[in-house]
């Protein structure tokens, strides 16, 4: 058996089996390089026990906890959401008023005008304009809960945080 | 008698948060080891063991039978290291940042030892084996330094550092050969009985 080979078992003694562990044995009776190497691998492996390492802190513990149960609870409300009724997305005031707003503006101005596009089949620049009105909106409506899951996530990290 | 992980895993499962503080209490010490000595530096390492336990809640439901949830969540947390080394690589690409990362932690302890005059001779040798072995170990690959706490420090087997680090048992055990070797060299003054 070659030193290195002796080395790599010396360093795996816990995980020998009987016949490395007797060929390791034999090595070991003839080579003084890998006793040293065994020595110095249990001092070694002392120190390390010896050693005081890091340990969380007593802040940190409590906010890692805090926080994983926040997700924990989050997490079965949303399994529950899909079991049973859904549970009501919550709609900021903002957000309330821009729609409110877009609907009486549509309502007032954009209904007059789709209905002289109708009858005089002209596209004038005002029709073009309520097109693009129109196209912003629906995508708007497509993005809003992407936009709303995103405005609570962040509302969330900041109050851990 | 004792809950066993696994039975801890199964009440986190059904949001028994009692159960996961078992669970934290038991292994954060192992997470927070190997997230320091992953990214030497404190701040780094205090991220990465809140992003680690955040995985753990989120994945652990639907993750089926963990056998040995420590070398599971020491997966984790090296997986986020190396995503976010992934991440940095990156960005250094883009913003041309630097490569510092080590924490002055390791030069904080030596200045602090200087400055301790009423420490006895015995006290100073102490000190300054735990410094050398914390430089030992921040003087390792990262390759070598994951295997090596993960065996010296954790006392997790050859085949679990495998999984963990998916790398072959032959890779991993010339990894911890030559992280042996060159802790050795860096440590020879103390390592005499």
């Amino acid at each position: 058996m070659k030193c290195q080979q002796a080395e790599k078992l010396i360093i795996s003694l816990s995980e020998l089996n009987e016949k490395e562990r007797r060929e390791l044995d034999n090595h070991l009776s003839q080579c003084p390089k890998c006793i040293k190497f065994k020595k110095q691998f249990e001092i070694l492996h002392r120190k390390i026990g010896e050693e005081k390492f890091l340990t969380p802190s007593e802040s940190l513990q409590q906010q890692t906890k805090m926080r994983c149960h926040q997700e924990m609870s989050s997490q079965s409300v949303a399994a529950g959401s899909t079991d049973g009724e859904k549970a009501p997305l919550e709609i900021p005031l903002f957000a309330r008023i821009t729609l409110t707003i877009l609907i009486a503006l549509l309502l007032s101005w954009g209904v007059p005008v789709l209905k002289d596009y109708i009858e005089k089949d002209v596209l004038t620049g005002e029709t073009i304009y309520l097109f693009i009105m129109l196209i912003q909106n629906i995508l708007a409506l497509m993005f809003a809960p992407i936009l709303l899951r995103f405005l609570k996530l962040k509302r969330q990290s900041l109050h851990y945080t | 008698m004792a809950a066993t992980d696994g039975e801890l895993i199964q009440k986190i499962a059904q949001n028994d948060t009692k159960a996961f503080d078992l669970l934290f209490s038991r292994h954060k010490d192992a997470v927070y080891r190997f997230a320091f000595y992953l990214t030497q530096n404190r701040m780094e390492a205090d991220d990465l063991f809140q992003e680690t336990w955040l995985r753990v809640v989120k994945y652990l439901p639907s993750t089926g039978d963990i056998r040995d949830f420590r070398a599971w969540v020491l997966t984790i947390t090296a997986n986020l290291h190396r995503d976010e080394l992934r991440k940095r690589k990156l960005r250094r690409l883009f913003f041309l940042q630097s490569n510092k990362n080590l924490d002055p932690e390791f030069n904080e302890l030596e200045k602090a030892d200087s400055f301790n005059l009423a420490r006895t001779k015995d006290e100073s040798r102490q000190v300054d084996a735990n410094l050398a072995l914390k430089k030992a170990i921040a003087s390792l690959s990262l390759k070598q330094r994951k295997v090596f706490i993960l065996k010296e420090i954790e006392g997790l087997k050859h085949a679990e550092i495998s999984e963990i680090m998916k790398l072959p048992v032959g890779t991993v055990k010339s990894l911890l050969h030559r992280a042996i070797k060159k802790m050795q060299h860096e440590l020879s003054d103390f390592l005499v009985d």
